[in-house]
């Protein structure tokens, strides 16, 4: 057994085989940090002979729990008890260990979506007449008032918006419903035991709130072992859910001893090298260089979206799978013009935020997401579109600023081998510049391609050059007769040009592909 | 109806058209019509449909493109309405844009498409007015559940197709089932040019979005309806033109204003129309009066006015001159729209408008159509004219200019009603317009090879994109990489693309734009430039940055530029012999100079002086011309005449038949003379030219050459048929030539004519004299009534005359009492006493030695008491 614990480099075997009770493992993007988990799991039930039902795992996303249940799989037999998110575990502990009745809920209780949510929210304003502002945004506004914060956006004065949320409290209880959030606060206002687990071990702990490790504080007792494991430079919902430097928290408060993963073994070098430049930190990398980042500027929306169609199919006459490829966007709504472009010539998966994604099992489609969806998801080739400042970042405030350059981070880090990054100069969504992100310019100069286009012209100069163009002449043997010139010679030919200069209008170029004149 | 007000100015009158009242045909409703539409005919009381209105139906029921083009007032909106309401009413995704010339009309027809929408529900038909002043939640309504979309091109251009992929306008492509294009005869020339144009990249896109919209137009009675939609579209076209609407009686009076006395001058139409309007108000009649001009509205509005409140025996308190109202291009939407409203409640009896009041605005039941003048084209006058009689019996009055067509009318006026309506021309293929909507289209979706097929000259503007740098190659298709929106670098109505600013240099303000063109002719330096009745003088004409600076003057002459042409002929196309000359068309390079300027004084139209022009003001023009042989021995005895240039009376002829022909105004054909010169310099053959004034051509000169017989036939019967003794401005262009000899020449191109006339014309230089109504020996006793005809006239100083209460006359001298010393030095002061004295003579029979004097009166009692108040104050 020990010997499947070899294949591990010296860092990622560091941190699998510790006996410290509280670590803090920070894992450099595609470092390995899932392989750690893995086989942290298997040191721990071979080795150390931990039952399964005391070993907790917490991940991300639903996907990374059934990445880590088909890997455990290759080794196990049984499953782990507690394998899944913070939502799903929640929800586990609530249903087999609290007694819910004392509170009003069933053990049968009902999980609503964000989407039933709203609804029911919509229904208690309409049927009581509250005034509520900015109805359309309701659940960020209620999830704002949970936080403190009873006026919303550019508003002066108090609306119902407390009323609402004791009003939304009641109709939830009477009818046996849970939102989301309420799976991780009833968790910890009704837990009243520890559990008996001995190891706990995070996931993409950078990203946790104070309300989970709230959560995992609840659940653990004197004698469990806690180990996380995250990248502090992949931060990007700390302005969401308003939780700061949680790494520092965590080892301050349990006194945690750090271990690193300093080495990508997921993008080439190239890929690597730009992203480290981007946070100002050294990456180590396994991989050679590859292709150049490709830069590209296009005229709008829809003719980038058009560039990203070719590419793809192209990539796709190279043998490259489509699930390979993602297209990647800051904003929900440009993931429309790309999806509605794409999926008239491609299979595609729009994967919406807050939405589970559809399995379209063996069906080959390019995955289209947001930037927050990618985390930690690989792909062999990337596009990120619409890197425009205003979008990505979307605003120059210094706390967003600082998350959003992380989150381009994440988003470049996504590529093993192709990266391509692409802004608009005829944006039209609200906040878009007209010009590339600021941190473009941030990326190494020898490890992109950028393709550039000044071109002002003014419709009248464009159709005094078209003048000019007829007016040149030259003069080789070549008689060529055409449907509207007429007769002329041929004076200048290359594989896309010809140039015919005929005795009326002068010289005149065309390409080969339109052209239409005979030659006698 | 029997128009009692016309009686005083029987003698005017030169003809008289009568138009029958028809018959409506009815036919029951078509079978393949749903029954919820033909219930909703019913209960709004539609039993049957106009025969037109079932021909257009099924036609488009067919899946044809149709284009109907039956009279005003017609129903052509419910022909246009059934087949696309049904559509909607079977799939509520269907989606129609209409497109309107004008936001006016969008928003007058848009109250006829709301019964629809109110009769059958939001739920299943909904429509709006997508334009400039849709605001944006509107606008995002419109997009998303909108089937019947109202816009004007310019929204087309540059709104709907830019954004194909955005904000829902990709759901409105995708499902979009007709293109409804109304009042189709306003799209020739450039504007049609650009129509087509737009027309062509709505197809890319909608083939794009996988839709192949039909097309349903209607228009006003062209020569070539069916010809022109075809063209627009690249389409083939079922044509509705058996009218199944009833008609009222029409009477037109074709009205010749006389000539003023002792002068080769006739009346203005406006003069003639103010005479005759105050009449109409008083008796309560409802009418419009056309005018061609912004100016000339203004000038009978006011001139109608000033005649009302000076109407004998009408008390004051009865003012009717809030009865009449302008309505014109300049004046703001709310008061466009409240003119309109009071016009239909009958506040207002009628109004004095452009043609901007031309295309369908419903303004209720109208009595009488004064057009001030032949508005250009038989289309627009018997659009203008089809404005009245829309419920009953009307006249319509045509007040004739001096213009050739206008003079031809005097004489022919036939030509209204028996020869073919005029041609609508255009030309989609223009490079600069083409090259206008490549760009545009390239942003929209990269060009492909298709695009080949659409765009003729796409081969050469793709390798000048390509070296500008606006266009990238990605492996076969060609992407935008330009500057943001090509589509809004031109405009669709504006001919030039150099546009040159007009600026008072007094304030700073603009006074107007306009292009090169009409810049080198209008605002060379030391010009006279009229803007809004206001007198400018040029001071500098910038040509860097296109300004010209003026500043306000009051002189008493305008300018007039003349020009030097050159033509060379790049490319001959085609040629065809007949008789004894030769037509042919093609691509001619036409260089034109403003070398000088003539001032010429107002009133007498003296010349005052000539002037010659420094900078170097000349334009090339490239474009497409049809030039006719001058067959040799006419051109000899032309040359033999140095006094005055015949050819310039050959030319006028030809041109003014041309135009008429091919629908064309001022702005797009012209006309000059060329000679081709032999190696050793010898002069060998002379041509007359007619060139389309837009660079590469917009297709006038083109149709042109298709008659080019007609059209030399028809230039000799306006020169034989003018009513004049010997030439006028109508028929030669110039009143110096004898028309004897313009008719020669014109006549010794079909057959030998033999000798050449004597020219017997002795022209003296014309000194105008107007109808003056007052003696100077007169004066004295007609004081009062002189100064209310004054008042009438507006002339100035009018304030100054009413303080005069008696004149005497001694000898060649008025004296006028005045009742201080100040006053008489005020009054003798240099200019003020010339003015005076032009005042007069203005409207005052007077010897040649005439001139004013000034007598104080005394006023004693009125200083004395002016003197005691005073003392009261200072005691």
């Amino acid at each position: 057994m020990q010997e499947i614990f070899d294949k591990l480099n010296s860092f990622q075997r560091i941190a699998v085989e510790t006996d410290e009770k509280y670590v803090a493992l920070k894992a450099s993007v595609g470092s390995g940090k899932t392989t750690v988990i893995i086989y942290r799991v298997l040191y721990l039930y071979f080795i150390k002979g931990i039952p399964l039902d005391k070993i907790m795992v917490v991940t991300f996303t639903n996907k990374a729990v059934d990445e880590i249940r088909d890997r455990l799989k290759n080794y196990i037999n049984d499953e782990l008890k507690y394998l899944g998110t913070f939502h799903s575990i929640a929800n586990k502990i609530l249903r087999e260990n609290v007694e819910l009745e004392r509170y009003g809920y069933s053990k049968d209780f009902k999980i609503i979506t964000n989407e039933e949510a709203a609804e029911i929210l919509n229904k208690i304003v309409e049927e009581g007449k509250l005034k509520i502002k900015y109805k359309s945004k309701i659940l960020k506004r209620i999830e704002e008032f949970k936080s403190g914060n009873v006026l919303y956006a550019n508003m002066k004065k108090q609306d119902d918006i407390k009323k609402l949320y004791e009003e939304y409290k009641k109709v939830k209880l009477e009818n046996d419903l849970m939102d989301y959030e309420d799976l991780i606060v009833n968790c910890n206002d009704f837990l009243n035991s520890k559990l008996d687990i001995m190891h706990i071990i995070i996931d993409e702990f950078q990203d946790t709130d104070y309300m989970q490790l709230e959560f995992v504080e609840k659940i653990a007792g004197e004698n469990t072992n806690i180990f996380v494991v995250g990248d502090p430079n992949q931060t990007i919902y700390s302005f969401r859910t308003g939780t700061y430097r949680i790494f520092d928290r965590f080892i301050d408060r349990y006194k945690a001893t750090i271990y690193e993963l300093p080495i990508n073994y997921r993008s080439t070098k190239t890929i690597t090298e730009a992203a480290a430049a981007l946070i100002g930190e050294k990456i180590y990398c396994e991989r050679e260089y590859g292709e150049p980042i490709r830069i590209t500027a296009h005229y709008d929306a829809f003719n980038e979206a058009n560039y990203v169609l070719r590419r793809i199919k192209e990539l796709k006459d190279k043998g490259i799978n489509l699930n390979d490829i993602a297209v990647l966007f800051r904003r929900q709504i440009q993931g429309e013009v790309v999806y509605d472009v794409l999926s008239r010539e491609l299979d595609c998966d729009f994967i919406k935020d807050n939405e589970k994604p559809v399995a379209h099992s063996d069906r080959q489609a390019v995955k289209l997401l947001t930037l927050h969806s990618s985390k930690g998801l690989e792909f062999r080739c990337v596009f990120i579109i619409g890197v425009n400042e205003g979008n990505i970042p979307i605003s120059n405030k210094r706390e967003i600023e600082e998350e959003e350059l992380r989150l381009f981070f994440v988003g470049i880090t996504r590529a093993k081998e192709i990266l391509e990054i692409s802004y608009i100069k005829s944006p039209s969504f609200f906040g878009f510049k007209g010009y590339k992100s600021q941190y473009i310019s941030m990326l190494p100069k020898d490890l992109v391609v950028e393709q550039r286009n000044e071109s002002n012209y003014t419709l009248s100069e464009i159709y005094d050059m078209l003048r000019l163009e007829k007016e040149k002449s030259n003069s080789t043997k070549n008689k060529v007769v055409h449907k509207k010139y007429g007769e002329g010679i041929v004076v200048y030919e290359d594989e896309n040009i010809i140039k015919v200069r005929f005795e009326a209008y002068g010289e005149k170029e065309f390409l080969k592909m339109f052209y239409s004149a005979e030659f006698i | 109806m029997y128009l009692k007000e016309i009686e005083p100015f029987k003698n005017r009158i030169v003809s008289e058209i009568s138009i029958d009242s028809r018959e409506a045909t009815y036919v029951d409703y078509p079978e393949l019509l749903c029954e919820e539409l033909k219930q909703f005919l019913n209960k709004r009381g539609f039993g049957k449909l106009y025969s037109h209105q079932r021909e257009m139906f099924e036609h488009a029921k067919k899946g044809e493109n149709v284009i109907i083009t039956t009279q005003t007032a017609s129903g052509k909106t419910l022909s246009f309405l059934l087949p696309v309401i049904d559509e909607i009413l079977k799939d509520p995704k269907t989606r129609a844009i209409f497109v309107y010339p004008t936001k006016a009309l969008a928003n007058d027809q848009y109250r006829n498409i709301l019964p629809f929408v109110e009769y059958f529900g939001e739920d299943r038909i909904q429509a709006g007015i997508y334009d400039g002043d849709t605001p944006p939640n509107e606008r995002t309504r419109i997009r998303k559940t909108a089937n019947i979309i109202l816009t004007n091109p310019e929204m087309l251009n540059s709104a709907f197709l830019p954004n194909h992929s955005l904000h829902g306008f990709n759901h409105v492509f995708s499902k979009l089932k007709f293109i409804v294009v109304d009042e189709l005869h306003v799209y020739r020339g450039a504007f049609g040019s650009h129509m087509a144009n737009i027309i062509r990249r709505l197809n890319r896109i909608c083939k794009y979005y996988r839709s192949k919209p039909q097309y349903l137009f209607s228009s006003a009675t062209i020569a070539n309806p069916k010809e022109l939609a075809e063209i627009l579209t690249g389409e083939t076209f079922y044509h509705v033109k058996n009218d199944g609407s009833p008609s009222h009686k029409k009477h037109i009076y074709i009205w010749q204003p006389p000539y003023v006395r002792d002068s080769e001058y006739r009346k203005t139409p406006e003069e003639e129309a103010a005479e005759i309007i105050p009449d109409m108000i008083q008796n309560g009649r409802r009418f419009i009066t056309f005018c061609k001009s912004r100016r000339e509205v203004e000038v009978v509005l006011k001139e109608t006015r000033d005649r009302l409140s000076n109407i004998e025996d009408v008390p004051s308190l009865l003012d009717l001159t809030d009865k009449i109202a302008g309505y014109r291009g300049g004046y703001k939407k709310e008061e466009r729209k409240d003119i309109e409203k009071r016009l239909v409640k009958g506040e207002i009896n009628g109004v004095i408008a452009t043609n901007a009041l031309e295309l369908g605005i419903d303004i209720g039941d109208i009595d009488i159509v004064i057009c001030s003048g032949f508005p250009g084209t038989k289309a627009s006058f018997w659009q203008q004219i089809g404005r009245a009689g829309r419920r009953k019996d009307a006249v319509g009055i045509l007040i004739l200019d001096v213009g050739p067509i206008d003079q031809y009318i005097a004489v022919n006026s036939e030509f209204l009603l028996k020869t073919g309506v005029e041609n609508a021309v255009l030309d989609k293929n223009n490079l600069f317009i083409q090259l206008a909507h490549v760009r545009a289209a390239a942003a929209e979706l990269p060009l492909t090879l298709d695009d080949a097929e659409l765009f003729p000259d796409i081969a050469e503007i793709i390798p000048v994109l390509l070296k500008a740098g606006e266009l990238r190659n990605d492996g076969g298709i060609f992407t935008w990489i330009g500057k943001e929106h090509p589509a809004g670098d031109f405009s669709l109505r504006n001919i030039s693309r150099d546009i040159y600013k007009v600026i008072n240099k007094v304030n700073g303000e603009m006074l107007t734009e306009m292009d090169e063109y009409q810049a080198f002719h209008e605002v060379y330096e030391k010009a006279i430039y009229m803007h809004d009745g206001v007198q400018y003088m040029v001071e500098k004409l910038d040509l860097v940055n296109r300004i010209a600076t003026v500043f306000p003057i009051e002189v008493n002459y305008f300018t007039v530029p003349f020009t030097d042409t050159m033509v060379n002929i790049i490319k001959e196309f085609k040629s065809r012999e007949f008789s004894r000359t030769n037509a042919s068309f093609g691509d001619v390079l036409i260089k034109e100079a403003v070398v000088a300027y003539k001032m010429i004084q107002f009133h007498n139209r003296q010349n005052l002086g000539f002037e010659s022009i420094k900078d170097n003001l000349f334009t090339t023009l490239e474009t497409e011309g049809l030039w006719y042989l001058i067959p040799e021995d006419v051109d000899n005895i032309i040359n033999s005449y140095t006094e005055f240039n015949y050819y310039n009376g050959v030319k006028h002829a030809l041109l003014n038949a041309a135009r008429i022909r091919t629908m064309a105004t001022s702005e797009d054909i012209g006309a000059t003379i060329f000679n081709t010169v032999e190696k050793d310099g010898e002069v060998k053959r002379a041509f007359v030219i007619l060139y389309d004034l837009y660079p590469g051509g917009l297709g006038f000169t083109e149709k042109a050459f298709d008659y080019a017989e007609d059209i030399l036939k028809d230039a000799i019967s306006m020169v034989k048929n003018c009513k004049c003794k010997d030439g006028c401005p109508a028929c030669v262009g110039d009143y110096h030539l004898d028309k004897k000899m313009v008719l020669w020449a014109l006549e010794g191109m079909i057959k030998e004519t033999g000798e050449s006339p004597v020219v017997t014309k002795v022209v003296k230089d014309v000194v105008i004299r107007e109808e003056k109504l007052f003696n100077l020996y007169e004066l004295p006793q007609k004081w009062s009534e002189f100064k209310s005809y004054l008042k009438s006239k507006s002339e100035a100083f009018l304030g100054f005359f009413n303080t005069i209460d008696y004149v005497e006359v001694k000898g060649d001298l008025l004296i006028f009492n005045v009742n201080s010393p100040f006053f008489r030095e005020w009054v003798l002061d240099t200019l003020n006493k010339l003015k005076i004295e032009n005042i007069i003579r203005r409207h005052v029979e007077v010897p040649e030695t005439f001139s004013i004097d000034v007598n104080v009166i005394n006023h004693d009692n009125k200083i004395d008491k002016i003197i005691r108040r005073y003392d009261d104050l200072t005691r």
